[in-house]
Order: C-alpha cells, then structure tokens, then sequence
C-alpha cells in the first residue's frame, strides 16, 4: 500500500509532462512552418 | 543496465525501445497502446501483471493528455459524454483494481498440473479474447461503413432508457445517459483490470454503437481515456501498482515516437492502416498465448 501523495505523484507527474512535450511539439511545428513561409518559392520552368 | 521492478530486474534499454515502439504505434493508430504495453511487460519483461497494469495506465495519463489538449485546440469531441462516461468509469476503475487485486493475492491455480498466478491466468486469458475480437472486427473490409461525416444514429443512441440527453456537438439527440454511463462502467473494470485505455473497445463503440462521426468520436474518446486512466493510475498507486519510474521511461521514448507514428499514418492509406492494425493485434495475441502456453508446459 501506498499514500495518497504517491499516488497523486503518480497522476500528476506524467500528466504534466504529456502538457510540456504538446506545448513543445506545437512551438517545432510552428517554427518550422514559419522557417517554410519564409523561404523563397519554387521557380516554376514549366511551359 | 537495469531498473528494479517489484524485486525483478527490467533491462533498461529494453524498456525504453518498448516505449518508443508503443508510442510510435500510438501515434500512428491513433490509440493508446496499452493493449501493447500491459502484456509486453508482463511476457517479455517479466514484470507482474498487476504493476504492468498499473504502469502501463500511469504512462498512459501523459500520452493521453498531449493528445486531449491537441483535440481541445481543435474543437473536437463532446465534453458532456465524456462527464457521462466518466460517471459509470470512476466506479469500473475501482472496481477493476479491486478484482485484479484480489486475483494477484488469491493462490495460484493449477492448470495441467502447473501452478499458475490467478491474476496472470484470468488477466491473459481476457486479453487473448478481447483482441481477438477487435483483430476481426479491424481486419473486416468495412466497404459497407457508415458515413465518416454524418453517420445514422447507432443502436446504442436509439435505446430510450431516461433521462434522455443531447448532444449538439455530435449531434445526436435523445440519447439515454443511462446507457452511456453504463458503457463508461465497462470501459472503467476493462481499464482497472486489463490496464486497456479504451482506445480499441471505446472508439467502435462511439463509432458503430453510438454513430459518432470520426473526428468527433477521436476527440471524444480521448477525453475518456485521459480521465479514466489518471483515475485508474491513482488507484493502483494506492495499492503499490504503480511504479513511476518504469512509466516515466516509457512515456520519455513514447511521447517523441508518437509524433513520428503520426507523421507516418499520413502517407498510408486507411485500409492499410487498419490491416496492419489488425495484423499487430494479433501478434500481441500470439505474444500472450505462446506465455500462458509456456506456463502450462
């Protein structure tokens, strides 16, 4: 048997690592998305 | 290079590309993996079955909460179906914990003259039929499927047990609350007992039992499986099920593959996607018959 803290640790910690790794994968693909925007287009040499 | 489980020696690397495979098959289904998870840890790792439920739930609270928040961001799912849901899931969860609990301290049964782990036996005995059913039901070719975008309402919408509720965001009207709380009481023994999250039995529920259109079924369910699992992970936690350690490994490896998984579901096609679902179902199938087999012999 464990304490209620444990167990409240148990639910706690992996929760808030679930939210930091969302914020950072969206913070990734924002920048790369931007990085892409920022590029110049493709020269089109099709007739 | 090992991690101390229970009084049992998990090789770490090992546990860590457990982690990444189950993420990445996470991300890639758009499931939770613990019906990977509870028995790979339990037969290649050797780890008791009651710990690997309780782990593989605690795991299960972070890949679950990114992917909620990616879903609220989005507008997806119906929050008071899963406060419905989560009404019948907090009273299974309990009850799930309580059986495995009294199966992992009951004495072993003997089978042909081997003693087996009550807990290990039933535990296995349920997975191998539970994915046997959803390998058939996912391998099926589902020419005949219900429109993804405005299915008819499923039989389970049409029962009309009151109190009757709506769902606008659905939509689907009239719906008993009874048989939705009912089916989160399922969903809560399946998760409390078998460590399952609900992404294999919740999402064919939603979808052919309910008529859920697709992305409002995925938003939906997710939102189940984040509260179902925080609260199954704090009961088992209670009992000493959980070991943090071991989750927060998995959920390391598991958390970065899941973006991978789901970058590579775009470039497959649907009916690919659910044959190799299928097809790896019943690989953990066959992982858990050949343990009980070995048992026995």
């Amino acid at each position: 048997m464990r304490g209620p803290l444990y167990a409240l640790v148990c639910v706690v910690v992996p929760a808030v690592w679930g939210t930091a790794m969302y914020f950072a994968f969206d913070l990734w693909e924002r920048r790369r998305r931007r990085v892409a925007a920022r590029l110049p287009r493709a020269v089109d040499y099709s007739i | 290079m090992t991690l101390a489980v229970d009084g049992h020696a998990v090789w770490l690397p090992g546990l860590i590309a457990l982690g990444v495979v189950v993420g990445y098959v996470a991300g890639m289904f758009g499931v939770g993996g613990g019906f990977l998870l509870t028995p790979l840890l339990t037969v290649v790792f050797r780890v008791p079955i009651e710990v690997a439920v309780g782990t593989g739930l605690c795991q299960m609270v972070g890949t679950s909460g990114g992917a909620l928040l990616r879903h609220q961001r989005l507008a997806q799912g119906e929050i008071r179906f899963d406060l419905l849901i989560v009404a019948g899931s907090l009273l299974g969860v309990e009850l799930g914990a309580r059986a495995l609990g009294a199966l992992a301290a009951a004495p072993p049964m003997v089978v042909l003259g081997h003693e087996l782990s009550a807990a290990r036996l039933v535990v296995e005995l349920l997975y191998i039929v539970l994915l046997l059913g959803a390998a058939l039901m996912f391998g099926r070719d589902r020419s005949a499927a219900p429109d993804p975008f405005a299915p008819p309402p499923g039989p389970l919408a049409r029962l009309r047990v009151p109190p009757l509720v709506d769902f606008p965001a659905v939509p689907l009207s009239a719906v008993s609350a009874t048989v939705v709380a009912y089916v989160g009481l399922g969903l809560g023994v399946m998760s409390g007992l078998l460590g399952l999250g609900g992404g294999i039995a919740l999402m064919p529920i939603l979808v052919y039992g309910f008529g859920f259109p697709i992305r409002q079924a995925a938003g939906t369910g997710v939102a189940a499986l984040f509260l179902t699992s925080a609260t199954g992970t704090f009961v088992h936690a209670l009992r000493g099920h959980v070991d943090l350690g071991v989750a927060m490994v998995l959920l390391v490896g598991a958390t970065v593959s899941a973006q991978l998984g789901a970058e590579a579901s775009h470039h497959l096609r649907t009916q690919t996607l659910r044959r190799l679902f299928a097809a790896l179902i019943l690989v953990t199938v066959l992982a858990v018959a050949w343990d009980l087999a070995r048992q026995v012999s």
